[in-house]
């Protein structure tokens, strides 16, 4: 059978397998621990490694160690659990490690809740770890877009040796929905000249992120910031609809994206030209798409599981050219459809 | 009556169990305690509405992740006249729960059944059903009495999808060596579905619906 019904959390696990990934360290946490659950099954039947580490903060250590001897590796968790790895995930995009982050977000700050929410896009696309880096940071919408992605951010990682990070929410990990592997199983992976594979005659290879020597780190930290200026070049991501002539214009992603697409369609059916703008990828922000669909745009509504986060992006990316309006909800409370077509309602009349 | 509906994680054991309670008008007991989302807990009040008693933990306990099983559960099944569907967590982990139950369950000759959706990775074929089979009993001292063929693929099954799937469920449940009560499948499909089976039909309402199909 071509087609399985699969959870977001396990069809993403499937995908890492598929696109080669045969290393996994996590530890587990609601609401992503079908993943990790999938993996300790999968790993020993493709000969890879399962390890669910004494903690978040040896998961990722153990990442780094993989990555850094050129295996493709990924580990996974949920808010919390990311806030843990944050050191981690520093030092592996100090020290130009390919690898893939899942976060599975759930309600915060704090332990929070177990339900889903979007709260940490900033942690995700500003920094959550110290210093001037930047991860690429991929929003799937549904469990067939968990699975392309998650099979496209292997290759993201080691194109531009950096950590990849896809983001969902806990819909998107135990909502469940029918997927197609379109790969096969990836044999042939790109060689990696500069990982610790033992030095057989070559020059040695060392994996480090500390500098001792300020002039020799600066250049360091603005060779990566040529990196990320690649990748903002060239990784932005959206995808747009009804835009060409909405008036109002609706900008989510993932699971809060598919509440505004049904509220888009309620508000066609009123009569009310209505669209929405989706980033795929939220680091690098897709800004020059957005700019794009301002055509006929008179407002702006920014739909979040959260307090107002990307709304920042939202703003910097129009920059004053339309009202920018917000609606988010928190706490692990989802917006239905209709509290957004209301809003679209209210929005309106002030426009 | 007592029945129980065990099965791998995302079988469709919730949704077909709110539907039996629903149209037998009986009492639900949720004993999900490996899921946080997509649980009966979701529907109480809806459930309730059509006439149907719903045991679950405590709500301040009922949105956590935590084992709880609360007295009435044991009073529920103790009842000479218990008319009951529990709905289990997945996998053997979901149903480790049922162990502390297992004796009153076969004194009572409680209907075990195994969902079978073989749309789901592991439960494809019937290696993988007997594997899943042996771990639930293992882990809740049960035996399982029968299958539930569930074949579907969400929201956008397909009548084929159902007949096709179905014929490997009937394969599955031939290497098990298990009757199939019953198939289940969505309502709208549920008129069409019966010309091509030789087993009961129950059409099911989806409850466990996403934040945007609400």
């Amino acid at each position: 059978m071509s087609k399985v019904l699969m959870k977001g959390n396990e069809a993403l696990a499937e995908a890492a397998v598929r696109a080669g990934c045969r290393y996994f360290f996590g530890y587990p946490i609601t609401p992503q621990t079908e993943l990790p659950q999938y993996l300790s099954k999968r790993m020993p039947e493709v000969g890879g490694v399962f390890l669910q580490a004494e903690s978040e903060v040896a998961a990722i250590n153990m990442v780094y160690g993989a990555s850094g001897a050129g295996a493709r590796v990924m580990t996974s968790s949920s808010s919390p659990g990311i806030s843990l790895k944050a050191e981690g995930i520093s030092y592996i995009a100090g020290a130009e490690l390919p690898c893939v982050i899942v976060n599975m977000m759930r309600g915060g700050p704090g332990l929070g809740t177990i339900q889903p929410a979007q709260g940490d896009y900033f942690q995700a696309t500003k920094g959550g770890g110290h210093g001037d880096y930047k991860l690429l940071v991929l929003a799937p919408a549904s469990v067939q877009e968990a699975v392309d992605l998650t099979i496209e951010a292997f290759d993201l990682a080691d194109k531009y040796r950096n950590p990849v990070m896809i983001l969902g929410d806990g819909i998107l990990g135990q909502m469940m929905e029918p997927v197609e592997f379109k790969l096969t199983e990836n044999n042939e992976l790109p060689v990696k000249e500069w990982a610790t594979t033992g030095k057989k005659g070559r020059k040695k290879n060392i994996i480090n992120s500390l500098y001792l020597q300020a002039e020799k780190f600066e250049q360091h930290v603005n060779r990566l910031a040529d990196k990320f200026g690649e990748m903002e070049a060239k990784e932005q991501r959206a995808e747009t609809y009804l835009a060409d002539d909405a008036e109002i214009l609706l900008a989510a992603y993932g699971t809060t994206s598919r509440v505004c697409r049904k509220a888009v369609d309620m508000a066609r059916e009123e009569g009310i030209k209505a669209g929405l703008f989706r980033p795929i990828s939220l680091w690098p922000y897709p800004a020059y798409a957005l700019q794009q669909v301002l055509g006929r745009v008179k407002g702006i509504l920014t739909v979040e599981m959260s307090l107002g986060q990307m709304i920042e992006d939202v703003r910097l990316a129009v920059n004053g050219k339309v009202p920018v309006d917000f609606y988010g909800r928190v706490g692990g409370m989802v917006p239905t459809s209709r509290d957004v077509f209301d809003k679209i309602v209210a929005f309106r009349e002030v426009l | 009556m007592i029945t129980v509906l065990t099965g791998n994680f995302g079988s469709g054991k919730t949704e077909i169990s709110v539907n039996l309670a629903i149209k037998n008008h009986s009492t639900l007991i949720d004993l999900d305690i490996v899921n946080p989302y997509f649980r009966s807990r979701r529907v109480k009040e809806e459930m309730e509405d059509k006439g149907v008693k719903v045991i679950l933990p405590p709500p301040y306990l009922a949105n956590s992740d935590l084992p709880v099983i609360t007295p009435e559960v044991l009073g529920e099944l103790q009842n000479p006249n218990a008319d009951v569907v529990i709905d289990v967590g997945g996998d053997n982990v979901g149903a480790i729960v049922l162990g502390r139950f297992s004796k009153i369950l076969e004194e009572k000759n409680a209907e075990i059944l195994l969902v079978v959706n073989p749309y789901r990775p592991y439960t494809q074929n019937q290696f993988g059903a007997q594997q899943i089979l042996e771990q639930i009993q293992e882990a809740a001292r049960v035996s399982i009495t029968g299958i539930i063929s569930n074949p579907n693929l969400g929201r956008v099954t397909t009548i084929s999808d159902v007949i096709l799937g179905h014929i490997e469920v009937v394969e599955i449940a031939k290497g098990l060596n298990l009757p199939i009560k019953f198939i289940s499948c969505c309502n709208d499909l549920a008129h069409e579905v019966v010309y091509h089976v030789n087993v009961p039909v129950v059409g099911i309402e989806i409850y466990m619906l996403t934040p945007w199909e609400l």
